[in-house]
Parts: C-alpha cells; structure tokens; sequence
C-alpha cells in the first residue's frame, strides 16, 4: 500500500512551467503570424531598393494586381492572362462603385516580379488609366544597406 | 478546517484537454510560420488627362527625361539622361541626378520630376534600380531626397486611347 502511493505522487509532476513555456511561444507565434499579406504570391520574386517607403496606412482602398514573370496577371487567387485584365478591372470597379468608393482613391498596387517586362507593367497601368484609377504603388522589396 | 480540504479539491481540475488544444495551436503557429521581407513602394502618379491642365501648366520646370535601353534578352544595355549616355551605371545616373538637383534653386527641388522612358522588353528590376537611383540615396544611415516624382512616359497616342475608350461607353 505504501509503495504504491508513493508512485502516483511521482507521476504527478508539475506542468505549470510547461504551460508558461508554450504559452510564451503561442504568443510569439501568433504575433510573427501575417494575416494581412495573405495575397501575396510565392512565385513572384520582387525587385529590392533601398528607397522604398512603406506605405502609410490611409483610409484609402487597394486594389493589388501580381504580374508574373511568365506575363500573366494574379488577382487574389484567380490567374489571368493580360487580355482578360479589362473584364477584370471592370468587374473590381463596379464593386468600388456598389460600396461607394471613389474611384480616383483607389490604389492599384502592382506587385510585379522583376524578370517581368517594364513594357507589360506600363501597359496595366495604361489599361487601368482607362478605367479612371490614376494612383500606384509599385512595391518592392525594402533592403536597408545597414541592416544585417 | 472543514472547508479548506474541499476547496482545495475543486481547484484541482482536469488540465489534458487545454494543454491538447493549447499544442494543436502551437503546431500551427509553427508551421505557418514564415518569415517575411519588409515591403514598401514607390508611390506613382499618373493623373488622367482630363481636368489637370490647370495642375500642369503650373510646372514650369521640365521634367528630366531618362531613358532606359534594352537589350533582346531585356538587359540594361544603356542609360540616356537627356541626350547623353551614362553607360549601364547606375551609380553615374545618380551622380548626374545629384548634379543636376544641386543646380536647381532649393523651391525648385521639391517640384523637380523625372520621366521615365523605358524599352518594352527592359526587365523590371532595372526600372525599380532607376528609381532608387532617381530618387535618393543612403547616407549616414539617413535618406536624402533628389527627385521624388517619377512618372514613366506615355506612349505616343496613349492620350487618343482614353478619348477614345471614353467614346466608347
């Protein structure tokens, strides 16, 4: 009988620790976590400079555009080829318009892969001109020179 | 005397299940997790052609033409500023963009503007590169400004495109 308790008192270890521990790192984890860039592609590998601002957080409304380096265009999670671009914007605007949203504050960020072509990147932006959006943003990736 | 013993008892509940979900939490934190590069961007302006003339007859200065030649495989194959050629540095684009700011009155700097003019095939990166170049430099862990509005060049006719889309509808 004695035996025998005194082995149930020894598997009753102390998990206290344990929990603080994982909960440190939950807390870690779930703070690195990015909910905000979920639309953001893999396959599109970014040009870097150094001068790039991050953008200021405005209450103005986005609209971002991928642009591959295979020539085709992302939006969310569809792939589009670049003659479908029109229908495309069209379709985004009329939402802008059914929210109310003025059109000439919506941003277009065009987050082109750097082996794409300047010329299809112009001609997006000279497509959504004719669909009345006027602002860009083109990011990049920031390389501070001090930065390690 | 005859409380504290069932107090204690109540306090001691069942932990298994929390510690279950709080490692079912854990495990997914730690595979979704991904580090990830610091974004920023270059913000552009490309005002429509209606209803800025007012906007536009206000720069008096012109804006500084650059050009970017590419090669068949989309290279950098040359750098113009105006009529010149710099070579394919970018370092000597941006001495020439320092030169050419420093000349300016400091009212004038603020308002200075490049314009881009870029091949068709030019790979993308070689355009981000022209406009960091453009645009500033590190000194000192500080950022000094030289020409912070950049617009590309539009194609020719590209204003008959718009009327004409406008027509359209």
């Amino acid at each position: 009988m004695r035996f025998n308790r005194t082995t149930v008192s020894n598997m009753e270890l102390d998990m206290t620790p344990m929990i603080d521990i994982v909960f440190l790192l939950i807390t870690f984890f779930m703070f690195v976590f990015n909910f905000s860039q979920a639309d953001q592609n893999e396959r599109i590998k970014l040009p870097s400079s150094e001068l790039a601002k991050i953008s200021e957080v405005s209450d103005t409304e986005f609209l971002t555009l991928q642009l591959t380096a295979e020539e085709t265009i992302l939006f969310g999670r569809e792939e589009f080829a670049f003659d479908e671009l029109k229908r495309l914007l069209s379709r985004e605007l009329k939402l802008f318009e059914a929210l109310g949203t003025d059109k000439s504050k919506v941003r277009v960020l065009i987050r082109a892969d750097a082996r794409s072509q300047t010329g299809k990147l112009q001609d997006i932006m000279a497509e959504c001109r004719r669909c009345g959006l006027e602002n860009f943003g083109l990011p990049v990736i920031i390389d501070t020179p001090g930065a390690i | 005397m005859m409380k504290r013993p069932h107090a204690a008892v109540s306090l001691d509940w069942d932990m298994t299940p929390m510690i279950d979900v709080v490692f079912l939490l854990m495990i997914f934190f730690v595979f979704t997790f991904k580090i990830v590069k610091q974004e920023g961007d270059f913000s552009i302006k490309m005002p429509l052609s209606g209803g800025n003339s007012s906007s536009l007859s206000l720069d008096t200065s012109e804006p500084v033409r650059i050009r970017l030649l590419a090669d068949s495989n989309g290279e950098l194959a040359s750098i113009m500023m105006g009529d010149r050629s710099l070579g394919t540095s970018f370092t000597i684009l941006r001495q020439q963009v320092m030169a050419y700011v420093g000349s300016l009155s400091p009212q004038a700097r603020g308002e200075a503007e490049a314009e881009l003019r870029c091949d068709y095939e030019l790979k993308y990166k070689y355009t981000v590169d022209a406009m960091t170049a453009i645009s500033g430099y590190y000194e000192n862990g500080q950022i000094v400004p030289l020409i912070e509005k950049v617009k590309f060049a539009q194609k020719q006719g590209q204003s008959d495109l718009t009327e004409s889309s406008n027509e359209e509808k």
